[in-house]
């Protein structure tokens, strides 16, 4: 495999080159997955892809053509490497653009991320470890006629990078994501919730946890209302955070987007942007991480970057060109989900320095207070203003949790969130979007009704 | 060639013991470029070339996508999806027969000038032209992103009841963004251009229309303040209109969340949820919008569908297994993003039907409240029946008249709820291009509808 990847980029670099390119680059990927969706508790479709393809990017000078195709055949990578740069010929110079990463020594060996079990899995197998979830879901909410959808992901992918300045490294690795969602009614009420796992490894996924959690948690939200509205701390689940981390805080720290003054943390560098209970890296390199890899999507090693420091702003997030515009160290964050995508910065695992205490104890200083297990919510881009809605929480009064809520937003911006968080959790989650603990908020505005 | 394919593929498919087979075969072709205050800052295109084939037994379906369009792959890829389909159906309990009409025939968006005439340069030097009027329709503008897309895509899709359908779409489509900044305040304005067609969509008046209404819409924003949050009587403007039919009633409306049993509406069929002035249809048969189309991604004719019919829960959205599960007539609402996807419900042109007020009646008929204009993001969730959209501005209402500018208002309710918190519909209808995601997949359409006033709703703001 590595070999024929590796082959199909140098092929289309070197076709590039004769077409001539100031440099080039090839970027392949064969991605094998199962993917499986259960509807009210039986498995309704499989889905076998075998996506397989290939980006290219040719800079003439300082201008850049952007190309890609979804197959691997030469013919078809060759047409697409000859229209990034007809595309080029058409772009502006860009004077920032220096030179895409050259070939490094060094590339960290990460353990984890690639399950061999993986390979003999069949769709029979990923049906089962579905079903698991869904009967362990069952058995904990009998006798309450649940709806449970579940959607199961097996993917190996296969990714190779090859330039023209001598880069061409090759890696292998694998995620498992299982998310079940149940629904409940009881008259005229209709409860929800969901719970979900991402693991490289098929071992790494507990299927009946996912399960029992998901029905648990819908229990849980039965009887939601509305609570009054009114200024209080509010406590964020690893989920929560997580999301907000990944869409909104990692956002703001790209440096593309600090670079072209379009973000809440421009201009925030060395500063105090959050309390000082707060740390947060970004580590591509993390063991069994489902965003590590040895090398980002241009070919330079990943690292670990701290971001925030006992809430100080220590680092953005760089690829090869916004390190060059800036004069700094390139962090290693080139990303691209698959070829299909434009090369941009992505963060890797972000990963929240621990504190102490569980979300019980968090949750028993709070008089009048907001659990907040789920919300999907971004702050704007520029001003960092947060209007998030309460998707799964509750009401918290006396130390203890009062009532599922409906219709409740928070409102707050997000660099005060971060600057008021009081308290830290050492309860760590492993979650889509972060690495993180409970977190408690203090002074946030909540509206409902 | 693609008709030997796709026989192929079924012919395989059928021999290896499916009760339904179908494939699509697709040629796509995407352009994209960027502008940014007068640089080209990218341009790209993509081909996406290869077929999805499905098989169906014993009630369970199975997908796999190729890329390799040859005899031999077909035989290939008909042969793992059946033998899916057939290892799925043990774990089955409840079996449908699954059924359809057969269609036969071609059907390609129309164009004056096809996208593929116009030279790559010609759609730059244009789109430099559009940025320049964006960067100087106010002295406040610090930044204009103008970004021109085109897709043109072949769809062959062929299935076992006998249908064979060719598909030709053309979707040319411009953004305009800019952002206006004075001292340490910045705001953003936004708007977008797009339809079926050919070039002639994105290249007249309009096109500058829109590269002056972004900026000038971020430029007023300067003066705007921040909306208070609380429960208000709200009018909303044709875009949120849109967006609250399409978010809110037409994916609760989408068949394949009522087999998941997932849709809050599920036991309301036939049942009134909102004033009979109420009407919302999704009609991809409207031609030149974006979301038109003629064969949906089974190969089955689209038609007018009443989602809500005066007040009343009236029609779903099917795909041939969700009418076949439910026992329903198909009516044309499969689509998927591209041979990678299997083809789910979806809508295509969702719009609420005009009802008799003017906007103006609206608003002197109200003493205190918001109107809100603009699509600023947001989402639905169909199974917890809860949806919040965000507006890029909007107007304080004192005493029947507008006031203040505002902006960061965001509506939150309840699907269940909102239809009957609607007290009038104005007379006056616009559409807007957009594109809309769902289960990772993302197609283009079309949605709008009149002014709508929506008494206490449940509003997010500072």
């Amino acid at each position: 495999m590595r070999d024929e990847l590796l082959n199909v980029g140098e092929l289309a670099v070197k076709h590039a080159e004769k077409h001539g390119v100031t440099q080039a680059e090839a970027f392949v990927e064969l991605r094998k997955s199962i993917e499986i969706t259960v509807e009210d508790s039986i498995v309704r479709s499989v889905s076998l892809n075998n996506d397989r393809g290939c980006g290219l990017r040719s800079f003439l000078d300082r201008k850049t053509g952007y190309s890609y195709v979804t197959t691997l055949d030469s013919k078809d990578v060759l047409n697409a490497v000859e229209s990034s740069i007809r595309l080029a010929k058409v772009a502006t110079p860009d004077q920032h653009f220096l030179s895409l990463p050259e070939l490094s020594d060094h590339f960290s060996d990460i353990r984890g991320l690639f399950d061999t079990k993986i390979e003999s899995t069949s769709s029979d197998d990923a049906s089962q470890l579905i079903l698991r979830a869904v009967s362990a879901c069952q058995d904990v909410l009998q006798g309450r006629n649940p709806k449970i959808a579940g959607y199961l992901r097996i993917t190996d992918t296969s990714r190779a990078i090859a330039n023209s300045l001598g880069i061409a490294c090759f890696a292998r690795s694998s995620l498992v994501s299982l998310e079940l969602d149940a629904t409940i009614r009881s008259g005229h009420d209709q409860a929800n919730s969901f719970d979900e796992q991402h693991s490289c490894s098929v071992s790494g996924i507990d299927s009946e946890e996912i399960g029992r959690t998901a029905g648990e948690r819908s229990v849980g939200m039965l009887g939601a209302k509305p609570m009054e509205s009114g200024t209080m701390p509010v406590v964020l689940s690893p989920t929560a955070f997580g999301f907000l981390l990944k869409m909104g805080i990692a956002e703001a720290l790209k440096a593309s987007n600090v670079q072209s003054e379009q973000s809440f943390l421009q201009d925030h560098l060395g500063t105090e942007i959050g309390s000082d209970r707060l740390t947060l890296y970004d580590d591509g390199l993390k063991e069994g991480g489902i965003y590590s890899c040895p090398f980002d999507a241009e070919g330079t090693p990943s690292s670990k970057t701290p971001l925030i420091r006992k809430g100080v702003l220590e680092s953005y997030l760089h690829d090869s060109y916004t390190a060059n515009k800036g004069g700094v160290v390139n962090t290693g964050n080139a990303g691209r989900n698959t070829y299909r995508d434009k090369p941009g910065i992505s963060s890797t695992n972000l990963v929240v320095t621990p504190g102490k205490g569980l979300e019980d104890e968090l949750i028993s200083e709070i008089r009048r207070g907001v659990l907040c297990r789920f919300s999907a919510d971004r702050p704007d881009r520029i001003s960092g203003d947060l209007s998030a809605v309460v998707m799964e929480g509750h009401f918290i009064e006396n130390g203890e949790i009062a009532h599922p809520l409906s219709n409740t937003i928070f409102s707050i911006n997000a660099v005060d969130l971060l600057r008021q968080i009081v308290r830290i959790g050492g309860d760590v989650e492993v979650t889509e979007l972060a690495v993180s603990p409970t977190i408690l908020v203090e002074n946030v505005r909540v509206t409902s009704g | 060639m693609n008709e030997e394919l796709s026989t192929q593929a079924i012919k395989t498919i059928l021999d290896e013991g499916a009760e339904f087979a179908d494939i699509r075969i697709e040629r796509t072709r995407l352009v994209r470029l960027e502008v940014i205050d007068g640089e080209v800052k990218e341009a790209s295109s993509a081909l996406i070339r290869g077929a999805g084939l499905r098989a169906f037994l014993g009630g369970a379906w199975a997908f796999s996508q190729t890329s390799d369009l040859t005899i031999g792959g077909m035989v290939e890829a008909g042969k793992l999806v059946t033998q899916v389909a057939r290892m799925t159906s043990k774990t089955v309990k409840d079996q449908f027969e699954l059924q359809g009409p057969t269609f036969t025939g071609k059907a390609s968006h129309p164009t004056v000038t096809s996208l593929r005439e116009v030279s790559m340069e010609e759609k730059v030097g244009f789109l430099k032209e559009l940025n320049e009027t964006s960067s100087t329709t106010d002295e406040s503008i610090v930044r204009a992103r103008t970004t021109y897309d085109e897709q043109t895509v072949d769809v062959f899709v062929a299935n076992s009841f006998g249908t064979e359908v060719a598909m030709s779409l053309s979707l040319p489509q411009l953004k305009v963004f800019a952002i206006a900044r004075k001292g340490a305040r910045s705001h953003r304005g936004f708007d977008v251009l797009g339809g079926s067609g050919g070039y002639e969509v994105v290249s007249g008046d309009a096109a500058f229309e829109s590269a002056q209404k972004a900026p000038s819409l971020a430029a007023k924003l300067l003066e705007s303040r921040q909306s208070k949050g609380g429960v208000q009587d709200i009018i909303i403007d044709p875009d949120l209109t849109g967006v609250l039919a399409h978010e809110a009633f037409g994916h609760a409306c989408e068949a394949d969340n009522w087999t998941s049993k997932g849709s809050v509406f599920i036991d309301k069929f036939q049942q009134r949820l909102g004033i009979e002035d109420i009407t919302i249809i999704d009609d991809p048969t409207r031609k030149g919008l974006r979301g038109s189309f003629e064969y949906d991604w089974e190969g089955t004719k689209s038609k007018k569908r009443v989602l809500i019919k005066k007040g009343i829960l009236n029609e779903l959205l099917h795909t041939l297994g969700t009418s076949s599960q439910l026992d329903m007539v198909p009516n044309g609402a499969a689509r998927s993003q591209s041979f990678m996807y299997e083809p789910i419900p979806r809508m295509g042109v969702t719009l609420v039907e005009p009802g008799n007020w003017t906007l103006d009646e609206m608003i002197s008929d109200m003493k205190t409240g918001l109107l809100m204009c603009g699509v600023g993001g947001g989402y639905t969730l169909s199974d917890k029946g809860q949806f919040m959209f965000r507006s890029t501005h909007g107007y304080e209402i004192e005493n029947g008249e507008l006031g203040q500018m505002i902006h960061g208002a965001s509506m939150v309710g309840l699907h269940l709820d909102t239809l009957s918190k609607i007290d009038a519909v104005g007379n006056d209808v616009d559409l807007y291009s957009g594109t809309c995601g769902k289960s990772a997949q993302h197609v283009p359409d079309t949605s709008g509808g009149p002014p709508l006033r929506l008494r206490e709703m449940n509003v997010g703001g500072a």
